[in-house]
């Protein structure tokens, strides 16, 4: 029997849903839509943390970076106004320049030590876009970010369907551009550098290069998400949306989707945003009208936890690990 | 000459010595054995050979020259360019990166066209405000309110800041109903984010509130003129429109002016060096001349002459009246004031250039020395033609035995970042190239049946032949192998001696380092002999079998008493 390719199925659907008329499928697409750039977002942390092994726990930095970079160059305040094709590029330019300025002089550092100072980054650019009044107004955020243009076509950016598609257009653009590069010569240098650093620079490998190169990837995806989002939003959402926490719940798509895997990290997304965003919000409308004063999304982080020590009890390899691994475990059972 | 030549290598680390003043030369060809018992520093001299330990002393030169990575023009470009950017980063930290900010784009762009600080050159603002610049920068009073009063039989709407008039009606009711509309415009005038352009129509708004009106149709849906020409509105939440205007510029004349008479708006003076408010004016107009006066006597200082009872400062250059006090001691305390905020503000300049130039020194010279102590790296060494094993097996454990070979040839394909990105064609022929050559390599050293495994579930001495592969896939025309032999049984061991005589007629020439003594005797061209760090014998297996100091270190002395 031939085998069934569950992910054009999956893509199929997600691109005729916006098709369905009713109402309840507005409010789902437009929950949608912000996982689609959450997966871009989890997608760049893969290629740091997932295919290079550097631990990364400040990817909320470059996020917000990319949504701040948005904004700056398009909100009415500012004169630069460039509009959000122009600024989309700049953003995840802007992003991954961040990430090599940040990674270049802390590349000699592994493990623990790489983590400590991504997180400190965190913080600094949290705490900078905070204080930082006259640029990015402080705790408020910066808005409006307008909408983008298509070519002078009159599209209505109050519907979700466009930044749905506008977002699953960049989520599936960016998931070829990462399967290329996992099959080519540079995705094989970063595994190479997370297996073993040394033999792989014994091998004539440049490590700080690759290792940079993945930095910055990972840095400019996460821009890119963070001027989706911003744009999405209409402003950049204020330095709280950028903290610690969002560094790590990320993490956690990976953790629970499987390392190093493009799928795995896509579905670990939709698992967990999907409970977040979608699962918790009718859960307590359900249970409300029941009459109960009980709210899942009080215990949302409990869910959280607790489904991360269950993995990593039954299953630390993810849902869907990458095929190296799924390979391994075959190779054992026989 | 030969292939590879140690001449005096001496490794120390903290008071060991590991190595001590060892030469060695290898010809090509050859295949030319370390031995030792354990602890003699022949891994030490492997390490220090391919570069993961810098030498203490001495020098490692491989066909006659040092392996360092070349200094090249791009390296120069990019001390430079670090130099730079820690400048840059440096002196906006002594500048406050905020207030530069302020200075080169917010104030260089007010929306309001009555802005007397309308100048389009940022960068050149951007100096300026490092000087005695003063900055004018609208500030909103928050208590503005309104009300109305009963005057001569005609209601007006005025302000309680300082009761100007701003509307007059000829009954209360039209007063009335124009108050709330009149009192939202007065405080969108004083709001940061008057205006938002849409799809051909600007939409006044406040507050976190944002309604794009994309189409006039639907714009009238809230209650417009029927005028199709009219293209601007003032709106206020919940969309309500307050008033139309016939142009962008109009509009917003038409908010500020109401603002301004209502005593909303004020100008604060301030200058960088001094945070503190230097005078608040109420009119742009006011502002700009204000700015410019203190900015001379703050820069060249004042004469002070007194007339009528007041105490003047007058412009050094043309006698103009600068300020008007009530007294002579007023006018001095003032001058001085603002002298001393000159001479901060001339610091802060000092400053700035400071931090700049030596953030650039500090940055570009940084990034010099740490470019030149990691010259002499692994990657650059193997590049150059010198590939290692390691004693203890270091394969990327994860990934295929078809991939780890091909991790060896990595330094020799050439596609760039995008053809990888976007899978051009000249990407695929180069991937299948190299996998063709991986799987020759693989069946050289007899592996191409497992290419398709994972490398760590290969056995060990499979995994031992894999890193020689590996190794053989950078086209080394060196060969440093640690230890091959450790762990293997007799007949892997015979046949790893065969497979090393391959290698070499190949083309490649072996550097061994083995304590198996049969593979050692059998292959060996020549032999070195290492005991606590120090060379104790070379020559040929048949000399160095019979020298008595290479059996004293293996077997200890012959106790003769």
């Amino acid at each position: 029997m031939k085998r069934v390719r569950w992910d054009y199925v999956i893509l199929g659907t997600l691109l005729l849903y916006p098709v369905l008329p009713w109402e309840w499928a507005a409010l789902l697409g437009s929950d949608l839509r912000t996982i689609f750039i959450f997966a871009i977002l989890a997608l760049g942390l893969n290629v740091v943390v997932g295919y290079s092994g550097l631990l990364q726990l400040g990817i909320a930095a470059f996020f917000g970076i990319g949504a701040y970079a948005t904004g700056i160059l398009t909100v009415p305040q500012f004169p630069f106004q460039i509009g959000f094709w122009p600024a989309v590029a700049a953003a995840t330019l802007i992003a991954g320049v961040a990430g090599v300025v940040l990674a270049a002089p802390a590349l000699r550092l592994r493990g623990d030590y790489l983590a400590i100072v991504t997180l400190g980054f965190g913080e600094v650019v949290k705490f900078a876009i905070k204080n930082l009044e006259s640029i990015t107004a402080g705790t408020k955020s910066l808005n409006p970010v307008p909408p983008p243009g298509l070519l002078g076509l009159p599209v209505n950016w109050e519907n979700y369907r466009a930044f749905y598609y506008l977002a699953l257009g960049f989520l599936i653009l960016v998931t070829i551009l990462l399967r290329n590069l996992e099959n080519s010569r540079l995705g094989r240098a970063w595994m190479a550098i997370r297996e073993d650093e040394l033999a792989a620079t014994c091998m004539g490998t440049n490590a700080a290069r690759v290792k940079l190169s993945a930095f910055a990837l990972g840095a400019a995806l996460a821009g890119l998400a963070g001027s989706l989002y911003a744009t999405t939003l209409g402003n950049t959402g204020g330095p709280d949306s950028y903290t610690f926490n969002r560094s790590i719940t990320v993490l956690c798509f990976l953790i629970i989707g499987g390392m190093g895997s493009i799928n795995g990290a896509l579905l670990g997304t939709f698992v967990l945003m999907g409970y977040d965003n979608i699962l918790t919000p009718r859960l307590d409308r359900w249970v409300q009208e029941a009459g109960s004063a009980f709210r899942f999304t009080d215990v949302k982080l409990v869910v959280f936890g607790l489904a991360l020590i269950l993995m990593m009890r039954f299953r630390p390899e993810g849902i869907l690990p990458s095929r190296r691994i799924a390979m391994e475990l075959h190779e054992e059972k026989a | 000459m030969p292939l590879l030549e140690i001449r005096g290598l001496t490794m120390r680390f903290g008071g060991l010595t590991a190595v001590n003043r060892v030469d060695i030369a290898v010809e090509a060809g050859q295949i030319f054995s370390v031995i030792g018992p354990n602890g003699a520093g022949k891994t030490t001299v492997f390490n220090a050979v391919t570069g993961i330990y810098e030498p203490t002393e001495g020098g490692i030169f491989f066909e006659g020259r040092e392996l360092r990575r070349p200094f090249r023009r791009r390296v120069a470009v990019a001390c430079g360019l670090i130099g730079l950017l820690t400048g840059i980063a440096l002196a906006l930290f002594a500048a406050n990166v905020d207030g530069a900010w302020r200075a080169a784009v917010v104030l260089n762009y007010r929306q309001d066209p009555t802005d007397p600080f309308r100048v389009s050159k940022a960068a050149a603002d951007l100096f300026k405000y490092l000087g005695a610049r003063v900055l004018a920068e609208r500030d909103i009073n928050r208590l503005t309110d309104l009300e109305i009063r009963e005057k001569d039989g005609s209601w007006r709407i005025r302000s309680t800041t300082n009761r100007a008039v701003l509307e007059e009606y000829p009954d209360e009711e039209t007063a009335e109903q124009r108050l709330e509309v009149v009192r939202a415009m007065v405080n969108l005038a004083g709001s940061a984010r008057t205006t938002i352009k849409g799809d051909g129509l600007w939409l006044a708004r406040s507050g976190r509130q944002t309604t794009l009106w994309s189409t006039l149709e639907e714009a009238r849906r809230h209650g417009e003129p029927e005028d199709a020409s009219v293209k601007w509105y003032i709106t206020a939440p919940p969309n309500t429109v307050l008033e139309t205007a016939e142009s962008l510029d109009a509009a917003r004349a038409k908010l500020v002016e109401l603002a301004l008479r209502a005593g909303k708006l004020r100008w604060r003076l301030t200058c960088r060096a001094a945070p503190d408010v230097l005078e608040i004016v109420g009119s742009p107009d006011k502002a700009a001349e204000q700015a410019l006066a203190l900015e001379e006597i703050m820069t060249s200082g004042a004469e002070i002459s007194e007339a009528d009872g007041k105490a003047r400062l007058l412009s050094k250059g043309d006698g103009r009246v600068l300020a008007e006090f009530e007294s002579r001691a007023a006018a001095e305390e003032r001058m001085n004031e603002l002298l001393n905020v000159g001479a901060a503000a001339r610091r802060e300049r000092v400053i700035f250039w400071l931090a700049l130039i030596l953030g650039a020194a500090i940055g570009a010279g940084g990034a010099a020395l740490v470019w030149r102590r990691a010259r002499r790296t692994p990657d650059v060494i193997a590049r150059s033609g010198l590939a290692r094993t390691f004693q203890n097996i270091r394969l990327f454990p994860d990934m295929l035995v078809l991939e780890n070979v091909l991790m060896g040839m990595d330094a020799r394909l050439t596609t760039r970042l995008w053809q990888m990105a976007l899978r051009t064609p000249g990407l695929g022929a180069e991937e299948r190239r190299a996998q063709e050559r991986a799987l020759e390599i693989l069946d050289f050293v007899g592996l191409r049946p497992r290419a398709q495994q994972i490398a760590k579930s290969l056995p060990y001495g499979d995994q031992r032949r894999l890193e020689i592969a590996r190794a053989l896939a950078t086209e080394p025309k060196l060969l440093l192998l640690d230890e091959p032999a450790a762990g293997m049984n007799p007949s892997e061991t015979s046949e790893l001696m065969r497979l090393i005589q391959r290698i070499r007629e190949r083309g490649v020439t072996v550097l061994l380092i083995e304590h198996h003594m049969k593979v050692v005797m059998g292959i060996s061209d020549r032999i070195a002999v290492l005991d606590y760090g120090t060379k104790i014998a070379e020559g040929t297996p048949e000399e160095v079998r019979a020298n008595p100091r290479v059996v004293e270190a293996y077997l200890g002395k012959e106790d003769l008493g």
